[in-house]
């Protein structure tokens, strides 16, 4: 009894002599405390001393769930949420987190009868991020730290490192120079390093006090050359934006025009326009920046233009400014280096046109590089050369009527370019011939001539596939005796000698040599090995032929306890498409290459329905497995509804194959959800096609959905698809381990 | 005659008119007004359900099951549902075999559909529960541009006919 009064008393005295030391403690009621975004001003019930806010002690324990003591012989206050241990002693600034001490702004308040704390230390020694603005102050705890911001892909792409991701989402802006992105719920790690900043580049990074979020800004003198949300992907636990390519260079070399970049560029858009006369060449997808420009003192250039000409699409404009007469035109076949070449054409005039022999020949007084392509109903050859005049006998139309020409039509198809258009009685293949002359001047003949161009062996579990192609429409026959396959292709040139590949499955020999039973052509001769028959996918003639070799007999070659796995869609049918691009077939592929190569090093005999992107019916599917004779069949796929908000994982099996397949399927199910953490849509069952034809158990997994954006982003990542594939292998074989065990 | 007899007889009738009036209304009923009410079945935001959502057509109409159909495909009233039926789908004809509806769609049925498991489910059950609704279908064959179809993106085999899955349906 005589303890609680003298307790009493002595808070009273405390508070007395607080008052009387402290006299201008103003009660905070204008103070508005935001815990993880809520307004808790009520319970804390902030004052101000000394341009300090307080708060009560056990409310704050209570919100911070720690536990809170006092000991009032030594008149000190521990409060503990398990990891953080703070004590504090009444009127002393010196605070004590753990196992070091730091002074505090504040110190232990007692005020009406109540225990106060200097808020923004506690806070800060809880781990909560302090942010006041004027009246307003908002705590919250981040859930990742970043640990660096750096460069990735040599140059190519920002790398931000952080303990885990947590939602965020890049801001437009409107300044190309400027990309903004928002991390909610994270801070700068203590040790944060920006590696970021150079002489192009400033890294900015402001707290969004009001709701806990983290703004990265990154400046730049140019365009930033990234595509919005697009460019942003996870990698692990790292984010990355993936940047654009920029060009860095436009050199004149050796006669021609080079633009190089730093990435693969697009095929650009160009236009000849007059005065002054200018080549006008739009670059898709390419970003400005610093670049080289030579152009020594060559005689097409007059002056070199670029800018970025639309932001949205991203377009790179360069203007050339040409000399009178001169022309640059884009080495087609150069696009897929990753620079633009052009050569130079300078006018030049076309005479002497005629049809010889099995070509049409004319005389330029200069080089050309025409731009030459077929075109169908009817057959016909185009032939465009830029910067031309028709000269002296260089006829609009000429009546050739030969076994493959009707005749030679020739126009002035715009200000820069005369086309010659060869009618063709069949689609034949041409090659383009050059000889300069005694004068100077050069003799262009384009020969019309069929050519052999190459063959292509495909093999698979089912069959060898033998492709064939030709630069033109080619007649055939097949003639097919013991252990050889002949093909004898007429109408077509013969050469010294011939490009084919290393024989492969059922073909174990290729000879290929001139021959003439049918006219002009060529004998491919195939030793074979053992195969059931064989189909030809081609009509007659045709540009190509290809010969499919059945193989027989599969359950002779029959693998025991082979799982069988099925990647959906392929080819031509890319499954369902997410909102930013990502096709499901390519996902599907990945996760089952992963799973495969997981249920490989295990030790258990695997196949794949397919290895690469290529369509196959589910009938065929079905068939591989069933002839196959599999053990189990596991069809992977990603999930898509019309809905964005559409999300997990589900698992099916089909109704008729209920007790052979559900044990398979709930493993598959449990694994993905343990390994992926998606919310768990079931174990269903439906008709689906491929797993209600096999004969074996088996199960569908549709591992997360593609149409919601940030499943979406998940199945882009490698790491989420090794967690598939483990999950399913996994399933696949604990299913395998509990069947051995039973039977 | 007696008490007994009179109101046998009298009962008797009442019974005989009330049943013709009976069936004589259930047989107008839906056409004093023009209209029938059928259930559409669209999917639920998160696209594990099917939810049925009540609307009129008319009735008078020869086919009432391409009216059903059509108005399938305007999609749901509520926002709280999403449409079954991809952009551009129509259907081009209803040809009623038995107790099997065979519904002819055009080509944007498979090219423009979304993919999916789950959205290949919702789109084709949205149909089949719907049509199966009217107590003469008990079955439903999907045909597109007038031919059989292995499927429709993908999952489902489509080249059999379909019973309704009322597992799907929230009710």
């Amino acid at each position: 009894m005589s303890g609680y009064r003298s307790r009493n008393l002595s808070y009273i005295l405390i508070i007395i002599s607080l008052f009387l030391f402290f006299n201008i403690v103003v009660k905070g009621e204008n103070i508005h405390i935001h815990i993880n975004g809520q307004d808790k001003s009520q319970e804390l019930a902030p004052v101000v001393q000394d341009n300090v806010v307080y708060v009560k002690a056990r409310e704050l324990a209570r919100l911070f769930n720690a536990e809170i003591n006092w000991q009032q012989s030594i008149k000190t206050l521990s409060i503990s949420d398990g990891q953080v241990l703070i004590k504090m002693m009444l009127g002393n600034p010196y605070i004590q987190v753990n196992n070091r001490t730091m002074r505090s702004k504040g110190s232990l308040l007692l005020l009406y009868g109540h225990t106060y704390l200097p808020i923004e230390d506690i806070a800060r020694c809880f781990g909560f991020l302090f942010n006041r603005e004027g009246n307003n102050i908002y705590l919250s705890r981040p859930e990742t730290f970043i640990r660096d911001i750096r460069w990735g892909k040599g140059g190519q792409a920002i790398v931000i490192e952080m303990d885990n991701i947590v939602p965020y989402r890049i801001n437009n802006t409107n300044n190309p120079a400027r990309l903004e992105l928002e991390l909610e719920k994270a801070a700068l790690a203590d040790d944060f390093t920006d590696n970021i900043s150079n002489k192009n580049f400033y890294l900015a990074v402001t707290p969004v006090a009001e709701e806990a979020r983290l703004k990265i800004s990154i400046i730049s003198q140019y365009p930033i050359p990234f595509l919005g949300d697009r460019s942003i992907a996870e990698d692990g636990e790292n984010l990355v934006i993936n940047f654009l390519p920029y060009i860095t260079g436009i050199r004149w070399k050796k006669d021609q025009l080079e633009i190089t970049a730093s990435g693969q560029m697009a095929r650009p858009e160009i236009m000849l326009l007059q005065e002054p006369r200018r080549l006008v060449i739009d670059i898709p997808d390419l970003m400005l920046s610093d670049f080289e420009l030579e152009l020594d003192n060559n005689p097409w250039i007059k002056d070199v233009r670029v800018s970025q000409f639309t932001y949205d699409p991203i377009v790179l404009r360069v203007v050339l400014e040409l000399y009178p007469d001169r022309y640059l035109h884009l080495l087609e076949d150069t696009v897929s280096s990753g620079k633009l070449v052009f050569n130079t054409t300078e006018r030049t005039s076309l005479t002497d046109l005629a049809f010889e022999g099995n070509g049409i020949r004319f005389i330029s007084d200069n080089k050309i590089s025409p731009e030459i392509f077929k075109l169908k109903e009817p057959d016909r050859l185009v032939i465009n050369i830029l910067n031309a005049d028709r000269g002296e006998g260089f006829r609009d139309r000429i009546d050739v009527n030969s076994e493959l020409l009707k005749s030679i039509r020739t126009s002035r198809f715009n200000e820069e370019t005369i086309r010659i258009v060869a009618d063709l009685k069949q689609d034949i293949g041409y090659s383009l011939l050059e000889r300069q002359l005694s004068d100077g001047r050069f003799m262009n003949i384009i020969l019309f001539e069929n050519s052999f161009k190459e063959l292509l062996i495909n093999d698979s579990e089912l069959k060898t596939d033998l492709v064939l192609s030709f630069t033109g429409e080619v007649d055939y026959e097949i003639k097919e005796s013991s252990g050889t396959l002949v093909l004898e292709v007429s109408g077509v040139k013969s050469a010294a000698d011939y490009r084919v590949p290393a024989p492969l499955g059922v073909i174990k020999d290729i000879k290929v040599k001139p021959s003439t039973e049918r006219g002009e052509g060529i004998r491919f001769e195939f030793a074979t090995g053992e195969y059931d028959n064989y189909k030809v996918f081609s009509s007659k003639p045709a540009t190509s032929i290809t010969l499919s070799l059945m193989k027989g007999k599969i359950k002779d070659r029959k693998i025991s306890n082979l799982i069988l796995l099925d990647p959906g869609h392929g080819g031509f049918d890319p499954g369902a498409v997410g909102p930013s691009g990502l096709t499901e077939k390519d996902v599907n592929l990945a996760v089952a290459l992963l799973t495969a190569e997981i249920l490989q090093r295990e030790g258990y005999n695997v196949m794949l329905t397919r290895n690469d992107d290529r369509f196959i019916s589910l009938k065929d599917r079905v068939e591989m497995a069933n002839s196959l004779e599999a053990m189990l069949f596991v069809s992977i796929h990603s999930n898509s509804a019309n809905a964005t908000y559409s999300e997990g994982t589900e698992t099916f099996i089909a109704p008729n194959k209920v007790a052979s397949s559900q044990l398979l399927a709930d493993a598959l199910q449990q694994n993905l959800l343990k390994e992926l953490k998606r919310y768990d849509r079931g174990v269903k069952k439906e008709n689906f096609y491929v797993i209600k034809y096999t004969d074996m158990p088996a199960a569908l997994v549709e591992v997360a959905f593609i149409s919601n954006p940030h499943e979406e982003s998940l199945l882009a990542s490698n790491l989420f698809r090794e967690k598939a594939a483990r999950a399913i292998a996994q399933g696949i074989m604990e299913y395998m381990q509990k069947i051995n065990n039973g039977s | 005659m007696n008490r007994k007899t009179l109101f046998l007889i009298l009962l008797i009738l009442i019974v005989v008119f009330s049943v013709f009036y009976l069936r004589n209304r259930q047989e107008r009923g839906p056409v004093t007004d023009g209209f029938e009410e059928v259930k559409l079945y669209f999917s639920t935001k998160d696209a594990m359900y099917l939810e049925a959502e009540k609307r009129k057509i008319e009735a008078e109409k020869s086919n009432k099951y391409e009216e059903t159909i059509n108005e399938l495909i305007k999609g749901p009233a509520s926002k709280e549902l999403n449409r079954t039926i991809p952009e551009g789908v129509k259907i081009r004809e209803v040809r009623i075999e038995g107790n099997i509806a065979y519904l002819d769609f055009n080509q944007a049925l498979v090219a423009n559909h979304w993919g999916g498991s789950t959205g290949e489910i919702m789109t084709v059950y949205s149909i089949v529960n719907t049509i199966t609704q009217f107590p003469e279908v008990d079955y439903v064959k999907i045909l597109v541009e007038g031919q059989e179809i292995e499927t429709l993106a993908g999952h489902l085999d489509t080249s059999i006919v379909l019973e309704p899955d009322r597992n799907l349906i929230k009710e």
